[in-house]
């Protein structure tokens, strides 16, 4: 089977006049998780036009950023993707390190490595679920929320919230995790890693799956490239790109790990990718977790020496509840104030590159922010992956997209 | 009816309650007898008290097996608010009701008592005092818990009443029915129409509360959830979309239920002894059973496309298109595989298709036609993974989407009645029916034979809907495929092999019940009559063609079987391969021009 065979259908002669539909999608819709319009063009069930309509889930997040202090802005990024929610927390925790030359402790490094690979598990155990919903296989969305319930209840212990946790702060993490939380994940792999053999398997085995995904919404190279994909459909579409990788962040440098590639592009390449990169998640995880077992990578004290800024560390060790917080007159923790300066960092996130982009004019919060996400790109990808294919092709190809509109509209 | 206004025109002497009785009994009255397929009235009343029972599990029963499919009529329907019935409500309501009903049933038993006239009122009078004061203690216990803010748990001594109660009704139907302690070998036909049959039925009355009552009072209150949908539902808006057809959108619910309803009554739920003789029960026992079936569901399809038409939405219309594709595709191996079992029986007719099973089910020699059918059955009425004319996810319902209220739940109803008719022809067909060991010897010959049927019907429905949680949904070009391209040859095929077989008395075709072929003396007609031997003798009855025929039929079947093996072999314990070859990753840049091409077009 080659490219050539792709199934992109002519638009036909048409001697009896028929006219197209155009079929309105969303913004409340089953498979829509959440709210977005697409306006389908289809020829009877056949898509010859897909006009994407977004914007329902838009908050203002980069205003309101500009607005609020340092604290509530990580609180508001973390909010944007919220399936692996520290991802904002580590963009703006390395932003502010950035602006003000903060160096992180080794073993924080690792520990937020070890957060953000288990946020990637977490969303991507989340998409798998909602894969199986929208082919209409109702039992794999029970599969992945059980699977990722200890997941939650592990990132719960770490920081007191399950989705959002503000676990990484500015130099370093808050605090060094409970002994519990290291013995249950350690628990928790093997099991996982038997468990995620055999979901692979239910799809992949399955031929009705592999007949619905396979040379569907194929994504080429080129136009991958060119329109920005990034993350796992990129990878899917034989792109060689992972900032893990090519610009390594936190620990990255010192973990081994391989970078998934798929060959074709389409939605089964997609799907095959994203669970090859729940298992070097879970590699990564168990390597993190035994150089945080080893004594060389210092004390469990993560925040403090190195910092410049007397109120930045006043903020923070107030935070880290090492000293008595200093208070101002209201009873409230004194904001943090950062050097002016404009930072530019970037993150894999489980969707793609996720990259954040500050200009602090030295004031309490942020002068300006702007963030870069893959979901918007991924979007409007859909046109192009959908044309020629059938409505129901529609809904596959938005699953391996994998598009989170909260992300997208912000 | 029109039997019942016969009979009473004919015998004007006669006032209408003998004649319903008449009618009911299959008596005779006044010269006139009432004969036909509805004069055994215990055979009618059974159907249609199992259809009532049946169509109550179908409506509320089911929806507590799927949870998806609770979740989906609740956002169809609003959320589930407190307070419906409430325990209150319940109190202030039924038991009121329950005492009215406990006080005549103590007046009836203690005259009947006394009067010691007939054992089977006495002894039925036992079982309802029993089951009356098995309720009343459950009540009782249950109104202190109710008052004291407690949840009694399934340990409470009170609910070993539950245990008694449940054998009332039990012991209730079998002395109604004739099989109590005391009794002859005969059916009380007054015990049905008579006062006697008041005990029994407060009985089992009392029983089906007692139920309810425990299960509210052990699990809480989520059961009531499947009940009180079924309730709500009925006081839901009935919305019409504006600028629907009216007529056809208000119609197809009514047309889709009705035929999901009539293909039961040639469905044969048992076999019983009745005045000495075997009578099915089955309410009309048509020759061209099968064939009324497969109209029913040809039927159901005109209603959804009424339906998907008259909505005036554009998903409900893509979903009846699609259902009008696969329907009109998946008749034709549907009615190739019911025809190998029409080969097989001689008959059409369903009792004689499960008689013709009395020595091995047609499963057996038929197994690629059941196989054929299980799948068509899947299509037939929408089942995952053929649902993509409702699929959720993509349709939000197909042609469903715009309907709301009572007439959302007539189609809800008929697709699982649909599914019910489904797996109740398979076990007709292909199982055996009501056959297997009748456990409750002459007497409850009625109760072991609908015990099996529904157990094989039951059992064939446990597959559908595993069969929903375990596979993904097909697209509609694949199905099509499948069908014309897989299937259709497939049965064409297998017909063939069964005809062939069944024309040449195979004995492996006709599970060794050898047909004769002799002329009728009197009549000179051809008459065919069957005889059960062993394989031996069959193979000795058989002419010298058909014995050459055999040998050659056998080696051709074990060549097949063998491909059939090996490829199983290989497909289960072969090395497994991607389905697809890998490539060089050689891309070329997107042709702009057919690019062009392709999204210029478009009707405007």
């Amino acid at each position: 089977m080659t490219l050539s065979s792709i199934r992109r259908v002519e638009k036909r002669y048409d001697p009896l006049l028929t006219e197209t539909i155009v079929v309105s999608v969303g913004p409340q819709h089953p498979s829509l998780v959440s709210p977005v319009q697409l306006h389908i063009q289809a020829d009877g069930e056949l898509i010859e036009r897909v006009t994407v309509e977004q914007g329902f889930m838009h908050r203002g997040i980069e205003m309101l950023c500009s607005q609020r202090d340092w604290a509530g802005c990580a609180a508001l990024l973390s909010r944007t993707e919220w399936l692996a929610g520290m991802n904002g927390h580590f963009l703006l925790s390395s932003a502010i390190e950035e602006l003000s030359g903060l160096e992180v402790p080794q073993r924080a490094q690792f520990l937020r490595s070890l957060v953000l690979e288990l946020g990637r598990l977490s969303s991507h155990l989340y998409w798998f679920g909602d894969l199986g919903l929208e082919v209409g296989a109702v039992t794999p969305v029970f599969w992945a929320m059980r699977e990722r319930e200890p997941l939650l209840e592990l990132l719960d212990m770490l920081s007191g919230h399950r989705w959002h946790g503000a676990y990484i702060v500015p130099g370093g993490v808050s605090h060094e995790p409970p002994a519990a939380f290291y013995q249950r994940l350690r628990a928790w792999l093997p099991l996982m890693r038997r468990r995620i053999n055999s979901y692979e398997e239910y799809f992949s085995d399955n031929a009705i799956w592999v007949n619905r995904s396979e040379l569907i919404g194929v994504l080429e190279t080129d136009y991958a490239i060119k329109n920005g994909a990034s993350g796992p459909v990129a990878r899917a579409s034989a792109v060689d790109c992972d900032l893990r990788r090519d610009a390594p962040y936190a620990a990255y440098g010192e973990l081994s790990f391989k970078v998934p590639l798929g060959e074709y592009g389409d939605a089964l390449d997609r799907f095959r990718v994203r669970f090859m990169e729940m298992r070097e998640s879970m590699n990564m995880v168990e390597q993190c977790l035994d150089a945080l077992a080893g004594a060389e990578l210092g004390s469990a004290r993560l925040v403090g020496a190195s910092l410049d800024s007397p109120s930045l560390a006043a903020g923070i060790q107030g935070k880290a509840g090492q000293d008595p917080p200093l208070q101002n007159q209201a009873g409230q923790d004194p904001p943090i104030q950062i050097p002016a300066g404009e930072a530019f960092v970037s993150v894999e996130g489980p969707r793609g590159e996720l990259a954040l982009s500050v200009v602090s004019d030295g004031g309490h919060g942020p002068a300006r922010v702007h963030l870069r996400g893959p979901s918007m790109y991924h979007l409007h990808l859909l046109d192009e992956l959908c044309r020629g294919y059938l409505l129901a092709d529609l809904f596959v190809i938005y699953a391996s997209l994998d598009i989170m509109v909260g992300e997208a509209d912000r | 009816m029109l039997l019942l206004l016969q009979t009473y025109q004919m015998n004007d002497s006669v006032n209408i309650w003998q004649a319903v009785r008449a009618w009911i009994n299959g008596l005779e009255l006044g010269g006139y007898r009432v004969s036909g397929p509805w004069s055994n009235g215990l055979m009618l009343v059974t159907a249609l008290l199992f259809i009532f029972l049946l169509e109550l599990l179908l409506t509320l029963g089911i929806q507590v097996w799927e949870r998806r499919t609770l979740a989906r009529m609740q956002s169809r329907w609003g959320p589930q608010l407190h307070g419906n019935i409430t325990p209150q409500t319940f109190r202030r309501v039924l038991t009121p009701i329950l005492i009215l009903l406990a006080i005549p049933a103590v007046l009836y038993g203690i005259e009947y008592w006394s009067s010691q006239e007939l054992d089977q009122t006495r002894t039925s009078f036992l079982f309802a005092a029993i089951g009356v004061l098995g309720l009343a203690a459950m009540i009782v216990r249950g109104l202190a818990l109710n008052k004291a803010g407690k949840q009694a748990s399934k340990d409470d001594p009170v609910f070993i009443g539950f245990g008694v109660v449940l054998v009332t009704m039990i012991g209730a139907y079998l002395v109604m029915f004739g099989a109590g302690p005391d009794k002859q070998l005969n059916i009380n036909l007054d015990a049905l129409t008579g006062i006697n049959s008041f005990v029994p039925l407060l009985a089992s009355l009392c029983s089906i509360l007692a139920f309810l009552i425990y299960i509210v009072y052990t699990l809480g209150w989520a059961w009531r959830q499947g009940l009180i949908d079924a309730v709500k539902i009925f006081f839901k808006e009935d919305v019409v979309p504006l600028n629907a057809d009216r007529f056809l959108f208000l119609f197809a619910p009514v047309m889709v239920y009705l035929p999901a309803l009539l293909s039961w009554i040639v469905l044969p739920f048992g076999v019983m002894v009745v005045a000495g003789h075997y009578t099915y029960m089955v309410v009309q026992d048509l020759n061209v059973g099968i064939l009324l079936i497969i109209a029913d569901f040809a039927l159901f399809l005109v209603a959804v496309i009424m339906s998907g038409y008259g909505s005036n939405n554009k998903y409900a219309l893509i979903g009846a298109m699609r259902e009008a594709a696969m329907l009109l595709t998946y008749e034709i191996p549907m009615l190739m595989a019911l025809l190998c079992v029409a080969l097989f029986a001689g008959s059409l007719n369903l009792t004689t298709i499960v008689e013709a099973q009395s020595t091995t089910w047609a499963v057996l020699p038929l197994l690629p036609a059941f196989i054929i059918y299980l799948v068509v059955a899947l299509a037939e009425c929408n089942r995952p993974p053929f649902d993509l004319a409702e699929a959720s996810n993509e349709l939000m319902g197909g042609y469903l989407v715009e309907y709301s209220g009572i007439r959302f739940a007539l189609f809800y109803v008929a697709e699982y009645a649909n599914v019910f008719t489904v797996s109740a022809l398979m076990a007709v067909c292909f199982f055996g029916g009501w056959k297997g060991p009748m456990f409750l010897g002459l007497d409850g010959l009625w109760l072991s034979s609908i015990f099996w049927m529904l157990l094989k019907t039951y059992a064939i429905m446990f597959f559908f809907i595993w069969a929903r949680a375990t596979m993904p949904r097909i697209r509609i070009d694949q199905i099509m495929f499948f069908s014309w391209k897989f299937l259709l040859p497939i049965s064409v095929l297998v017909l063939c092999v069964t005809s062939l077989g069944v024309a040449y008395r195979h004995p492996w075709f006709m599970a060794n019940r050898i047909p004769y072929m002799t002329i009728d003396p009197i009549t000179h007609q051809p008459l065919t009559s069957y005889q059960t031997l062993t394989t031996l003798e069959a193979l000795k009855s058989l002419t010298l063609n058909e014995k050459v025929f055999f040998w050659c039929y056998n080696f051709g079947l074990a060549a097949i079987a063998i491909f059939i093996l090996a490829l199983a072999w290989r497909i289960l314990f072969g090395k497994k391969t991607l389905p697809r070859e890998r490539r060089a990753v050689t891309w070329q840049p997107q042709q702009e021009a057919e690019l062009k091409l392709n999204s210029g077009g478009g009707g405007q």
